[in-house]
């Protein structure tokens, strides 16, 4: 019996099979043998993790309006069934044709997150696929990723041979399409991407040579063989005219964002200093209301979800916002399905738009104020104030809500005791303020719950060169946090500091670190940012075996004329400019948002006009 | 449809409906709780006049008469709804096909006859095999175990596990074997009262004997009452 005949009973030993099967609703089936190129889009995490993603469900439907190109998704299997697939001989394949992922010409994978790059690595050697890119040949498949975190691909340069920076949907085609060129001609691998490196945004790491001083900081970084010496990141300058899906694939088993997902803008005008996306994403761009009710309506009559949500990094900076969400409401309310806004902020809406979404999206009361003093909010200009945070709460606890969940970060730069008890001082006042009104709901408690996540410094943000806490610290500021808590009203929860460490060494990795990414998945790790499957001691040994230290990674202030891995990587917005950010954010001085007043970024010089706003 | 039954909710007329589908092939990779949603949502697609339940999150309201476990196809399951318009059978299970996903099929549609309360049985088909051992050899062993005075095994329930003789409960229970696995067939308690899992006694084969087993089938055939009669 082959593999494909033992599936279906292998299927039933295993955790929630419809993960592995394929055949959902809208997924596209094609003659795998009519295309010329064939793409596995590859997402290195769970099929409920990898399904909730909206870039991949983008590109999928894009690459396959193209009846040149098929495009199908593969997913990390969970470990209960990598285990039947080793034991079985199972090669990781793709949901679509059930091919194994060796027939593919190139391999897609998105990379949202530092903590699962060991599941790449475990995923091309569940295809059979050498790891390591200098040891593949012209007969496997291009491996090509993208993503947020593809703007330092230094700690994937071992593995990876080319990376596509920025927005997507313009740069992919153009790489498929050269891909089909070279195809055609013979398919020679090293041509081939010597001839991607001059499509603008893509970077081919192997095309460039890193030298290192003694103190392993970066002597030089040259490029060879014509490759450019920066790459810039690529944007799609009008939303409006940018491909959309108008369905997305229905999965048989839950997933996490099991809904129409509508991206209502692109980018942040709000600087948040610690806060890469913020950046990365920049210039912002909006979409029109009434095309974002046109593609809402497509994508809930073509799947028949009764749940949708926007997305964006901040709903509330939407130019037309009230416009775009009494427009949406009025289309979901029709058609009785339930809308959730996330990260909204409704302080200056008007009284029936307010009543509307209170009407909708009644999910609970979230703030995210990161930091526990206004010194320190001030430091990572999160302009959020005590008093809008009050007015709020009040606002909410007369209208009979009990409960407000806060978000915080421990290990802020320039973080002192005193801004970690301030956390606990707006979680008590924010008690206090329920028990000063008159009118709050009768004979119910509040309950005010923190969350405290760890700071990670990361590339591309005004705190790329700043010292993360190290371990001991940020565990000592949690006691600290805990012990200050008198008001039995007011809950702590934090995360494991060890993921945080490590996110925070691979997050401003350079080369060299790609030995330990490979160390440690030879012994074993793969899903880290599942702590049922987090080795901690297993990455201290294999960042050792690589003569490497968390210490220069992580906890290291960087000198201001040091050479940093990403350097040779143009995201828009330039390197003085966040070096000035830097100064500010030492000096406690905040900066305006973009629409106040340009902050002078560099991110316009991605639009045509070189103008963020008309 | 003919002889409707008509419930009113807010002085509007519904129309009891039942309707009957096969679950093959890749559905029966999905739970209960995802089949649920998957015809829910099949509904949302056929834009048929269905009731939502009330409340601040309404949801289309269907009623699944005996919920499959995972891994098991089902040749005639069913679930009820209501719906606003006196539709043809046809014409329902028509525009629910066409908007089913694969492993779904919709076969009738009518009013109900029965209450849930009226299962007592349930036809099941099973095949497997063993990497240990043929197919015939299987067979002969299988059938020495049915065979047998008594089959004792854990049973799980609320009140924590306990024995049960799964022997008085197996009804009809035929065998054969060709050259990739064995086939049985067999009548077991199902309803509301009380309910036995045929893996229950695959289970306890591969304990007696340590032979672990694989299945290519499982599958409930139909639901049956105590006059021996198909539910509908």
């Amino acid at each position: 019996m082959n593999w494909k005949e033992q599936l279906p009973s292998l299927l039933l030993k295993v955790q929630k099979p419809a993960r592995y099967t394929g055949g959902e609703l809208n997924a596209v089936i094609k003659d795998k043998n009519a295309v010329k190129t064939r793409i596995a889009l590859c997402f290195p995490d769970t099929y409920e993790v990898g399904m909730s993603h909206l870039g991949l469900k983008i590109l999928y439907s894009l690459i396959n309006q193209d009846e040149s190109c098929y495009a199908e998704r593969v997913y990390a299997p969970w470990v209960d069934f990598e285990e039947i697939m080793r034991k079985y001989h199972i090669p990781l394949y793709s949901l679509e044709t059930k091919s194994p992922l060796k027939e593919f010409d190139v391999l897609g994978f998105s990379l949202q997150y530092e903590l699962s790059y060991t599941n790449i690595l475990n995923m091309l050697d569940l295809a059979g696929i050498d790891p390591l890119a200098k040891n593949r040949g012209n007969d496997d498949p291009i491996i090509q990723a993208g993503g947020p975190c593809a703007v330092n691909p230094e700690p994937l340069a071992d593995f990876v041979d080319l990376f596509q920076l920025g927005e997507g949907e313009e740069i992919m085609m153009e790489m498929l399409r050269l891909h089909q060129k070279h195809k055609a001609m013979g398919f020679d691998k090293k041509a081939f991407l010597r001839d991607a490196a001059k499509i603008p945004g893509i970077y081919v790491p192997s095309l460039y040579d890193v030298t290192y001083k003694k103190d392993g900081t970066i002597a030089a970084v040259t490029p060879k063989d014509d490759a450019p010496k920066t790459v810039r990141k690529r944007i799609i300058e009008d939303l409006n005219a940018v491909y959309y899906p108008e369905t997305f694939v229905v999965p048989y088993t839950e997933v996490i964002h099991d809904r129409a997902v509508l991206e209502v803008m692109r980018g942040c005008i709000r600087g948040c200093r610690f806060c890469q996306a913020g950046f990365i994403y920049r210039p912002m761009r909006a979409k029109d209301p009434d095309l974002l009710c046109r593609q809402g309506r497509d994508l809930c009559e073509s799947t028949g979800y009764d749940e949708m949500s926007v997305s964006s990094l901040s709903t509330s900076d939407h130019p037309k916002v009230e416009e775009m969400l009494s427009k949406i409401i009025a289309y979901t309310e029709k058609e009785k399905i339930s809308l959730s806004l996330p990260s909204l902020r409704v302080d200056n809406f008007s009284e029936s738009l307010l009543e509307k979404i209170n009407r909708v999206g009644k999910t609970g009361l979230t703030f995210a104020p990161e930091a526990g003093t206004q010194r320190l909010r001030d430091v990572i200009n999160k302009n959020v104030t005590e008093d809008e945070v009050m007015e709020t709460c009040k606002i909410a606890f007369l209208g009979g809500y009990t409960s407000v969940k806060l978000y915080f970060m421990l290990g802020l730069p320039t973080e002192t005791l005193e801004d970690v008890k301030g956390i606990v001082s707006l979680a008590e006042r924010i008690v206090d303020l329920y028990y000063s009104l008159k009118d709050r709901p009768k004979g119910k408690a509040p309950s005010v719950s923190v969350s405290v996540s760890t700071f990670v410094p990361k590339p591309f943000t005004p705190f790329q060169w700043c010292a993360q806490d190290d371990y001991q610290t940020i565990v000592q500021k949690q006691k600290a946090l805990v012990e200050t808590v008198k008001s039995k009203k007011v809950s702590i929860s934090w995360h494991d500091v060890s993921t945080s460490v490590l996110e925070g060494v691979v997050s401003r990795g350079d080369r060299r670190l790609g030995k330990a990414i490979y160390n440690a998945w030879k012994s074993g790790c793969r899903f880290d940012s599942w702590d049922e499957c987090f080795h901690f001691e297993k990455w201290k040994q294999a960042l050792a075996d690589a003569d490497l230290t968390i210490e220069e990674y992580a906890n290291r202030v960087r000198k201001e004329d040091e050479i940093l891995p990403w350097d040779h990587i143009d995201v828009g917005v330039r390197k003085d400019f966040f070096l000035r950010e830097w100064e500010k954010a030492k000096a406690g001085k905040t900066t305006p948002n973009c629409v106040e007043q340009c902050a002078g970024c560099g991110a316009n010089r991605l639009l045509k006009g070189g103008k963020c706003f008309a | 449809m003919r002889d409707p039954k008509i419930v009113v909710i807010h002085n509007q007329n519904y129309f009891d409906t039942r309707i009957f589908f096969q679950k093959t092939s890749y559905a029966k990779y999905i739970s209960h709780l995802d089949s649920y949603r998957t015809i829910q949502r099949a509904f949302k697609r056929s834009k048929l006049p269905v009731w939502y339940t009330d409340g601040f999150n309404p949801k289309i309201y269907l009623n699944f008469i005996l919920p499959l476990s995972l891994g098991y196809e089902g040749a005639r399951e069913s679930f009820d709804c209501r719906l606003s318009e006196n539709l043809s059978e046809e014409e329902i299970v028509n525009r629910l096909n066409e908007v089913m996903p694969k492993g779904f099929r919709v076969l009738d549609a009518a009013a109900p006859k029965h209450k849930i309360t009226s299962i007592v049985r349930a036809d099941y088909t099973l095949s497997f095999f063993s990497e240990t051992e043929t197919p015939s050899a299987l067979l002969s062993k299988m059938e020495a175990f049915l065979s047998e005075d008594q089959i004792l095994t854990e049973k799980r329930s609320k009140k924590g596990p306990k024995m049960v003789d799964l022997k008085p409960s197996i009804q009809n229970p035929s065998l054969f074997a060709d050259e990739s696995a064995v086939t049985l067939t067999l009548s077991l308690p199902a309803g509301t009262v009380s309910n036995l899992n045929p893996t229950l006694l695959t289970d306890a084969f591969t304990q007696s004997t340590g032979i672990p087993l694989d299945f290519s089938l499982l599958r409930r055939d139909r639901l049956l009452m105590e006059n021996g009669e198909e539910f509908c």
